[in-house]
Formats: C-alpha cells, sequence, structure tokens
C-alpha cells in the first residue's frame, strides 16, 4: 500500500508544485483523468478512466470510472477503500491506513506553503513545464524509478504524471476539465 | 505493503475451513460417434490473447481485497501481472512453455517462495490445455462431455459446454479434490465464448477463493 501511498504524493505534489509559481490559492482541485498502463510484457496498454476531487485541507475523492470502478475517499485524515463488486461498492480491508495519514501530512505542508524536498523524493524543476521527482533511498528506487510532472501552463494546472516503475514500465495519467477552487459537497469525500 | 501481507495471511487462516473432502468420481467414457465431434483443447482459446481480470480475495463476513491480473498467452509464452486496483505493479513474470518461470518483479508479500509457481499453475489451469494422456468422459444422464487428463498422479476433469470449458475440477495424487474452478457467466469477445465471471476454489488448509471477472479481451495479432 506505499505504493499507492506514492500515487497519492505524487498526485499532490503535482499540483502542488504547479502551484508553487503561481499566487492561486488550492482551496479545492477537481479533474478527470485517463491513465495509461505500460509494462514489457503487454501486448496493448491498458487504459483507466477516472475523476479526483481535493479539498483542503485533508479530504481526497479518488475514482476510477473503468474498467474497474472503485474509489479512495480520504475525509479529515480517514482513508476509506471502495472497490465495486457485482454492481455494489464494498469497502476494502488491509489499507496501510496509517502510512496514507502520514503522507497525508506531508501533502498539507505542501499545499500550505512551499515546494521542497521531501522524506522520499529530490524534486527537481527541469525546465518551464517538467518537475522530476527521483526518490532518494535506492530501497524505494527499486519500487519508483523517478516521476515526471509536465505542467500544462502558467495558471499551474498539470497536464500529465508520469511514474516510471521500472525499464519500459510506466503508468502516465493525462489530467482534463480541471477546475480550481470550487464547491464540492462533503458527502463526495465520505460517500462511494 | 505490510497491510496487504497481513491480509493475505488473514485471508489465508480465515480460508482454513473444514469442508468435506471430494474424491475422483467414475465416469462412463464417451462413444466413439461422439468422440469425433468433441475437440478438449478448442475449449481453451488458442491463438494469442491479452486478458484482463478484477480478482476479488475473499475473506471471513464478506471482506476482502481486490486486485488486477492481467495475463498475455501465445503459442510460446504465458506472461502474467498483477496490478493494485490504480495500476501499481505488483507482480510481473513470464513462463516460456515447459521452462523455469521468470519473475520480473515482486513486490512483498508476492515475493515468497512458492507464489510465482501457484500463480503460474492457476493461470495455466485457466488459458492451457492440460499435458498428459486424456480420455473422453461422460458425466450424469444429461451426457456432459469431461475431458479427462492425466499427468503424473493429477487428475484434471474439463467440463465442456458448447464450445468452452465451464467447470474444471482438478485432483490431487490421492485422488482428492484440490482445486476447482466454476463460470457463472460467459461473453463473446470477438466471434470466442469467453468465461466473464468465475470462481476459483483452492481446497485444503492453505486454501483460498478468488472470484474473477474479466474486463477486458483483445486478440493480439
Amino acid at each position: 500500500m506505499k505504493v499507492f501511498c506514492s500515487l497519492l504524493f505524487l498526485f499532490f505534489f503535482s499540483f502542488s508544485a504547479a502551484y508553487a509559481k503561481s499566487p492561486v490559492h488550492v482551496e479545492s482541485v477537481q479533474a478527470d483523468f485517463i491513465q495509461e498502463k505500460n509494462l514489457p510484457i503487454l501486448a496493448r496498454p491498458l487504459f483507466s478512466t477516472g475523476r479526483f476531487l481535493f479539498q483542503a485541507a485533508d479530504s481526497l475523492r479518488w475514482e476510477y470510472f473503468s474498467p474497474l470502478p472503485s474509489v479512495l475517499l480520504m475525509d479529515h485524515g480517514q482513508v476509506r477503500k471502495f472497490v465495486k463488486n457485482n454492481d455494489v461498492f464494498t469497502e476494502e480491508q488491509g489499507m496501510g491506513l496509517d502510512a496514507m495519514q502520514v503522507v497525508l501530512q506531508e501533502i498539507t505542508g505542501w499545499l500550505d506553503g512551499e515546494i521542497t524536498d521531501t522524506a522520499t523524493f529530490h524534486a527537481e524543476r527541469r525546465d518551464e513545464k517538467t518537475i522530476v521527482l527521483t526518490p532518494k533511498k535506492p530501497a524505494f528506487a527499486k519500487i519508483i524509478s523517478r516521476i515526471v510532472l509536465i505542467v500544462v501552463d502558467e495558471s499551474g494546472l498539470m497536464e500529465s504524471v508520469t511514474i516510471h516503475e521500472g525499464e519500459n514500465s510506466f503508468t502516465r495519467m493525462v489530467f482534463t476539465n480541471s477546475v480550481l477552487n470550487t464547491t464540492i459537497p462533503a458527502a463526495r469525500f465520505t460517500t462511494p | 505493503m505490510k497491510a496487504l501481507g497481513v491480509v493475505l495471511l488473514l485471508f489465508l487462516l480465515s480460508s482454513c475451513m473444514v469442508s468435506e473432502s471430494v474424491y475422483l468420481p467414475e465416469l462412463k467414457p464417451f462413444s466413439s460417434a461422439e468422440n469425433e465431434a468433441i475437440t478438449c483443447e478448442n475449449a481453451f482459446v488458442q491463438e494469442p490473447w491479452q486478458f484482463v481480470h478484477s480478482i476479488h480475495f475473499e475473506m471471513v463476513k464478506g471482506h476482502g481485497t481486490t486486485v488486477v491480473g492481467v495475463t498475455v498467452l501465445d503459442e510460446e509464452t504465458v506472461k502474467v501481472a498483477l496490478m493494485g486496483v490504480e495500476g501499481f505493479i505488483l507482480f510481473e513474470a513470464e513462463q516460456l512453455r515447459g521452462t523455469d518461470i521468470h519473475v520480473h518483479r515482486a513486490l512483498p508479500p508476492f515475493d515468497k517462495s512458492g507464489f510465482a509457481a501457484g500463480l503460474m499453475r492457476d493461470v495455466q489451469t485457466l488459458f492451457v490445455p492440460p499435458q498428459g494422456s486424456k480420455q473422453l468422459l461422460v458425466e450424469g444422464s444429461n451426457g456432459i462431455p469431461v475431458c479427462r487428463y492425466l499427468e503424473e498422479g493429477q487428475v484434471t476433469d474439463i467440463f465442456l459446454e458448447q464450445d468452452s470449458w465451464y467447470k474444471i475440477n482438478i485432483y490431487g495424487i490421492d485422488k482428492e479434490l484440490s482445486r476447482t474452478l466454476i463460470v457463472e457467466e460467459f461473453v463473446e469477445v470477438d466471434g470466442r465464448r469467453l468465461p466473464e465471471v468465475f470462481q476459483l476454489t483452492a481446497l485444503g488448509h492453505l486454501g483460498y477463493v478468488l472470484h474473477m471477472k474479466l474486463l477486458s479481451a483483445e486478440r493480439i495479432q
């Protein structure tokens, strides 16, 4: 589950990193995404679609619509995950909730202020649009070798996040329909 | 990842249920005329395919955890990946038929000894016709055709329906049922009738139940 925490980490990091150059105060973010999965063994890449919602300080809805509907909810530090089985969302057990909460604390810090290295990643801005995150610890680098964030423009919105897991193995999320600072009903963070 | 390991451990422990043993049944042979019309190997896909399944590990009180399984088959190779629901790779391996398994990636707890071999065994049960000698038999008064394969003391019964299998029973050397696969729903993809919803049950003190659903299937040209 640490792996998924890393995904959460990069997601928030991307937005916070993107906003670092922008005066925009992040109260909420929502966007659609298409996720492309590539592996050496695959004959065809795998695609998923979904949408995420974030409300400062610590509420998140990360939802996949296809191919396997699932929802991860964080509400005021409480993390729950649901997967749709037989047309009903069923809560998953065994998530690394403690690790999630640790990551969330880091996220909160990024959203509140400056972008800096964290305990896990070193951040490097390669150019106006590109930020590269590399793991500090070799053990973690075996799981994620690097993360590449692409910023759309001066607005700070993200275009894509690519997680490199190994040679020719990567997951790319491309974001569309991003919306900043609109009111999101609280129930979206508590109900699948 | 540690939490997932705990889940799997709990799952395994919870699966240590007492159940009545089932042994290899005696079945009648098919008539020779019927034999000619049935080809056991046709119950499995022959061409290269890529499959994606959701795999739900069942635990007590209905709790469980879900992963996504990818299987890529061609004439010579079986390739397998297990991912979290979000797409992160937990396990990745391939096997040239008749050779050792080559594990590309295995995060805990999927790096445990025996896991790769067990996973490949389950995958091959699903997609690859067994080796060994074969008998064509019939079960019950309805005359359900059953392909019985014998290999190194293990017996695999494949129950046929139309041009696919709908149940597979595997018996150990002691003739006791060790593993069963039952299809609940089929779907037709690209002219091929495929199991869409099915359940794999491994019996015994380290038993488990996997509820699997086909998410996508593509022929590979």
